[in-house]
């Protein structure tokens, strides 16, 4: 099907103009699953590490969204132990128009703005909204820990 | 055109299988040849498909569909003012059976569907069809019919004298398999939401590796229920919904590791597991509402004490029978989990923890290699010639050209970005090397220095003399691998070092000292665990159960190890704001009955009036010696029975 060919394409806009904070490409030759890393924003408690991602494209892509999730442990409301990512146009609001690259930079807006009303994570929620500071603090340190 | 209108009235479900009419709507004077006709627009149609795959790589840009990356032939023009290729918008609105805009979800009624596909739509004046059941208007009979083909189910294997339409996936099969010996994979043809003519087709042993290995890039096969054999589903996805709809998941090994989900063929197995593998309610109407389980004992008691204190409040005989009965299940997991002291409880948390580090992954020299490469390239601002810099000045650190000190004066003449941090870079570059190594001792050096230094500047009071967020930094650790030992602070030093509130943070807080930490959150978990006992031995105290104070003291005194008293007397004295273990204490002796403080006499009653629970109690007691100060709680009154 048409898939292929659009990753493909996705693949080499990719090397042609990388984004600034993020970059991805395939892991070995499956031109399907790629792996991504994501700069911690540096307005945020992320700032520092590196983050890795690793990304599935079904077959129907680009009508069904990519699978993607994190493999560095990160301290986010919406973003659970499994590296599970709870953003909304990774499921019902994906659009086919929507890019790889596009969908990175709002993960990494993500990082800088949590969306603690939609948690996947309740404790880390109510943490962000009843203790900024505290949030930030254990952010902090799990980004050092693990992302440094 | 007040055919076609009429014919587009029909239902829906009817579309695919009723083709040949569709035939009929095309203009009158097709009837006259429609065999001849129909070939004709047979080619735009299917084979359009594979035409365009390749033949347009060096084509530019705008001329690709930017949902498929195919070459434009035929364009979808939608009132959004967005352009997709005929295939991509009309998949999303025959197959998907949507009408949101491809690109910026816009639900449009009507698109129109024309091969001058530099024009807008506002330019498009002349519609030469209009299809109603799908919103498309046609500009020319070669659009409608490349588009309206796509859905027909032609045999690419027969002659071009025999075109038909089979109307359906099954027929298609049918055809296939009779006349050809070959097939489509039915699983892609319900789910795949592709064209007819986009499915391939396979020879019996080609389907079979389909379906259970997959045969093409990006797919692995469709996955199959374990419990329901031979049940194969189109993806993940499908199998997930069926797992969740159809099978049983436990949620306490879901709690325990996220990983890795443990399903179970119905309830009745599911159950089993609760059985043999945590702490199930065996009361009858907790039974009945199913799910009563818990991840360990303390949380059973606390669930029966609460929710069925009632039964504990009944007539005395009443009273032990019941509670006989449920204290059963959980000494039959004792049982078969073989191990019941305190660390074997607290090592739950553990294994949850260490299933979370494996996600955490980090610090292989792959990773960190990958880290070390993705965070110069973002300080290069993806500079190939500085990257190729920074990789050779790396190359002669490793063969030892360089001194770490050396590479590190390099570094900071190549990252001149104000955000480059070369001191992160000298960490995940140590990290590369094996661990003590020199290579890695002296890198890594400097990194902590800095780090130490930044520490001693920003203010660590705040961070570290929190309670929750020590403790969940001490959570981030369990399980992590005892990488030898950190010198040796004896556990009851470390325990006050790490206890929730601290005193003196500023002297401890290093970020390096990760073991110490790791070994000192078992030991807070293990105080924690003490000190929460009287906490839920107050929350249990409001059903009226008649415990003794005196007892409870001696219990405390007998069993518990030296060591445990003594990091309880220091957190005494720490005076935890909130772990309030005095309170309870002192209002204890309020709810007291006078004549149940003597243990003896309960014994001896108890074993007048039931010789059988007796027994049973016994085995427990015999069961829970060893100076187990959990289960003797969870057991209270058994417990005295016993002795």
């Amino acid at each position: 099907m048409s898939s292929s060919k659009r990753i493909a394409k996705e693949l080499s806009d990719l090397e042609r103009d990388p984004p600034t904070s993020c970059s991805a490409g395939p892991v070995g030759d499956d031109l399907y699953h790629w792996q991504a890393s994501i700069m911690g924003p540096a307005d945020s408690p992320y700032a520092g590490g590196v983050f890795f991602l690793s990304i599935h494209f079904p077959t129907d892509y680009p009508f069904k969204p990519p699978k993607i999730s994190f493999t560095t442990k990160i301290y986010h409301p919406n973003i659970n132990a499994n590296g599970n990512i709870c953003l909304d146009i990774l499921k019902d609001q994906w659009s086919p128009a929507l890019t790889l690259s596009k969908v990175l930079l709002s993960i990494c807006s993500l990082l800088t703005d949590a969306n603690p009303d939609d948690p996947l994570v309740p404790e880390i929620a109510h943490i962000y909204k009843t203790d900024r500071s505290k949030y930030e603090a254990t952010a902090r340190e799990w980004t050092k820990k693990y992302a440094v | 055109m007040s055919e076609p209108t009429k014919e587009n009235v029909a239902p829906k479900r009817n579309f695919r299988r009723t083709q040949g009419p569709q035939n009929n709507i095309k203009p009158s004077n097709d009837k006259k040849n429609p065999r001849r006709k129909q070939k004709r627009n047979n080619g735009p149609g299917a084979p359009s498909l594979n035409t365009s795959n390749t033949e347009d790589d060096s084509d530019e840009e705008d001329e690709l569909c930017v949902i498929c990356a195919r070459k434009l032939l035929y364009v979808s023009l939608t009132p959004c003012h967005h352009k997709t290729c005929h295939i991509c918008a009309f998949r999303q609105r025959a197959l998907y059976e949507k009408k949101s805009c491809l690109i910026c979800r816009t639900e449009n009624e009507e698109v129109t569907f024309t091969d001058q596909i530099d024009e807008d739509i506002s330019d498009i004046q002349k519609i030469y069809e209009k299809n109603e059941k799908y919103g498309i208007n046609f500009t020319s009979e070669e659009v409608a019919m490349a588009t309206l083909n796509l859905l027909k189910f032609f045999c690419p294997l027969s002659k071009d004298e025999e075109v038909v339409d089979f109307g359906s996936f099954k027929k298609y099969n049918e055809h296939l398999k009779s006349e050809h010996n070959r097939m489509i994979c039915l699983i892609c043809a319900t789910h795949k939401h592709a064209f007819p003519a986009e499915l391939e087709i396979f020879a019996q042993n080609q389907l079979r590796n389909h379906q259970s290995k997959g045969n093409s890039e990006g797919f692995k096969g469709h996955p199959m229920c374990a419990f329901c054999s031979g049940k194969r589903f189109y993806s993940d996805d499908e199998l997930y919904v069926h797992m969740r709809n159809q099978h049983e998941k436990c949620h306490i090994c879901d709690k325990i590791n996220p990983t890795s989900p443990q399903y179970f063929k119905d309830y009745f197995q599911l159950f089993d597991h609760f059985r043999h593998s945590h702490y199930a309610c065996t009361v009858q109407s907790c039974l009945d509402n199913k799910f009563v389980v818990f991840k360990d004992e303390l949380e059973l008691q606390a669930h029966i004490l609460q929710e069925h204190g009632n039964i504990l409040k009944g007539k005395p005989k009443f009273f032990q029978s019941e509670l006989s009965t449920f204290i059963s299940a959980p000494s039959r997991v004792v049982r078969e989990r073989d191990d019941y002291d305190l660390p074997s409880i607290s090592s739950l948390p553990d294994s949850a923890s260490s299933s979370r580090t494996n996600v955490r992954a980090a610090s292989s020299p792959e990773e960190s290699r990958l880290r070390l490469a993705e965070r110069a390239k973002y300080y290069l601002e993806n500079s190939k010639e500085d990257f190729d810099k920074f990789a050779s000045y790396n190359e002669n650190y490793a063969k030892g050209y360089l001194s770490a000190e050396k590479l590190l004066e390099s570094y900071k003449l190549l990252f001149t970005k104000p955000n480059a941090d070369v001191y992160l870079l000298a960490h995940n570059l140590a990290e590369t090397f094996p661990r003590n190594s020199a290579k890695y001792n002296n890198l890594n050096a400097i990194y902590e220095q800095r780090e130490q230094a930044l520490a001693r500047q920003t203010s660590l009071p705040s961070l570290s003399s929190d309670p929750s967020l020590s403790m969940s930094m001490a959570r981030g650790h369990w399980g992590g691998t005892n990488d030898g030992g950190s010198g040796g602070a004896p556990s009851g030093v470390r325990n006050i070092n790490n206890l929730p509130t601290l005193k003196s943070p500023t002297a401890s807080y290093d970020p390096f000292a990760t073991t110490i930490k790791k070994q000192a959150s078992k030991s807070v978990k293990s105080s924690k665990r003490s000190t929460s006992q009287p906490i839920s031995y107050r929350a249990t105290s409001n059903n009226a159960v008649a415990f003794s104070p005196t007892y409870l003291e001696s219990k405390k005194n007998s069993t518990s190890a030296a060591s445990l008293n003594n990091s309880k007397d220091k957190l005494k004295s720490l005076n935890l704001p909130q772990l309030p273990p005095p309170k309870p204490k002192v209002q204890i002796p309020g709810l007291n009955r006078p004549q149940a403080a003597d243990p003896k006499q309960w014994g001896k009653k108890s074993s007048i009036e039931n010789a059988d629970v007796h027994d049973d109690l016994k085995e427990l007691s015999i069961n829970g010696s060893g100076g187990n100060k959990k289960k003797s709680k969870q057991k209270q009154l058994l417990f005295h029975i016993g002795i």
